[in-house]
């Protein structure tokens, strides 16, 4: 399945295309809710009851799992970075950056998955620049 | 389905909205997506105004569009300058659409800043005249106007060609 329902608060609907990269979060009761679960919903990320929150893991098909082991008291991050590089040339580049992590007061841990699958860990994803 | 967003500009006086630009090549007439070698800007003189705008048609399943930012991928020769409004401090709030103009309005619209030229470390365009805004609908939704200005002179030489870079953060 690659196409999943998004309920909005209005009442309407919309198809949401399941991405490459998408996030379970695990409950501490032993649930889980899944961003493209398998009754063919989609979640939202402020759904998460990160008060409840065991573990967020990023999930695709074919690569391992990322997990983040969830230390209590922390604020989840979840968020795609969107660059359009270089526009109406030759070499224009439209890239998606998956982006997760904690923050509190003190720190920030973001990782983030990059176009090659790669991983950078970080605290300011600011500083990744993507370009020729 | 994530996201729509594009790159908007308006032109002419009636302000007609192209949705989604595929360059944002400047020069001596007002015109989107225009050819800068059919309409070069003489030594001396600007280059119309660029009004654009990101813009979200469609927010899929997501919640939010915020965090715009936009760079040049080289500052221009010398005797050009690259200016616009976007900046990440003191932003001077959206400003209102102005029919485009080759003249220097840049007191009037605040594009009194050079266009940086490296991946800006907070936003610099901003959404509902803050820096801090965020699109939560898609009627379309637009951000602030992103102003852009080639100013030279006399002295310019023709030659250097730069790109534009867009960049926005998706919650979903």
């Amino acid at each position: 399945m690659t196409e999943y329902i998004f309920y909005r608060e209005d009442g309407t609907t919309c198809e949401v295309t399941k991405e490459q990269w998408s996030w379970v979060a695990q409950y501490l009761d032993g649930t889980s809710l899944c961003q493209f679960g398998e009754d063919g919903r989609f979640h939202q990320f402020r759904e998460i009851n990160q008060a409840n929150l065991g573990s967020f893991l990023m999930v695709h098909e074919t690569a391992p799992p990322l997990v983040l082991h969830w230390i209590p008291g922390m604020k989840l991050i979840h968020f795609y970075r969107h660059m359009r590089l270089e526009v109406g040339t030759p070499n224009e580049m439209q890239i998606q950056l998956y982006c997760f992590g904690y923050e509190c007061a003190a720190y920030k841990v973001i990782l983030v998955i990059m176009p090659d699958g790669g991983v950078v860990v970080t605290n300011d994803v600011d500083s990744i620049s993507i370009g020729r | 389905m994530a996201a729509t967003v594009t790159v908007s500009e308006s032109n002419g006086s009636g302000e007609t909205v192209t949705a989604s630009i595929t360059n944002s090549n400047m020069g001596s007439t007002d015109a989107v997506n225009l050819v800068a070698s059919n309409f070069p800007i003489t030594a001396g003189g600007n280059s119309y105004e660029k009004w654009q705008r990101f813009r979200v048609s469609d927010l899929g399943g997501s919640y939010c569009i915020k965090n715009l930012r936009v760079w040049a991928s080289a500052a221009l020769a010398a005797y050009s300058t690259h200016k616009t409004n976007a900046r990440e401090s003191a932003y001077d709030g959206a400003q209102t659409y102005g029919t485009p103009s080759a003249s220097d309005r840049s007191a009037t619209y605040d594009y009194t800043q050079t266009m940086p030229i490296v991946q800006p470390t907070l936003p610099n365009l901003g959404i509902g005249g803050s820096l801090a805004g965020e699109i939560t609908t898609a009627v379309p939704t637009f951000s602030d106007y992103l102003l852009q200005q080639i100013q030279t002179t006399a002295s310019a030489v023709v030659g250097k060609t730069i790109t534009m870079n867009y960049q926005y953060d998706e919650i979903a």
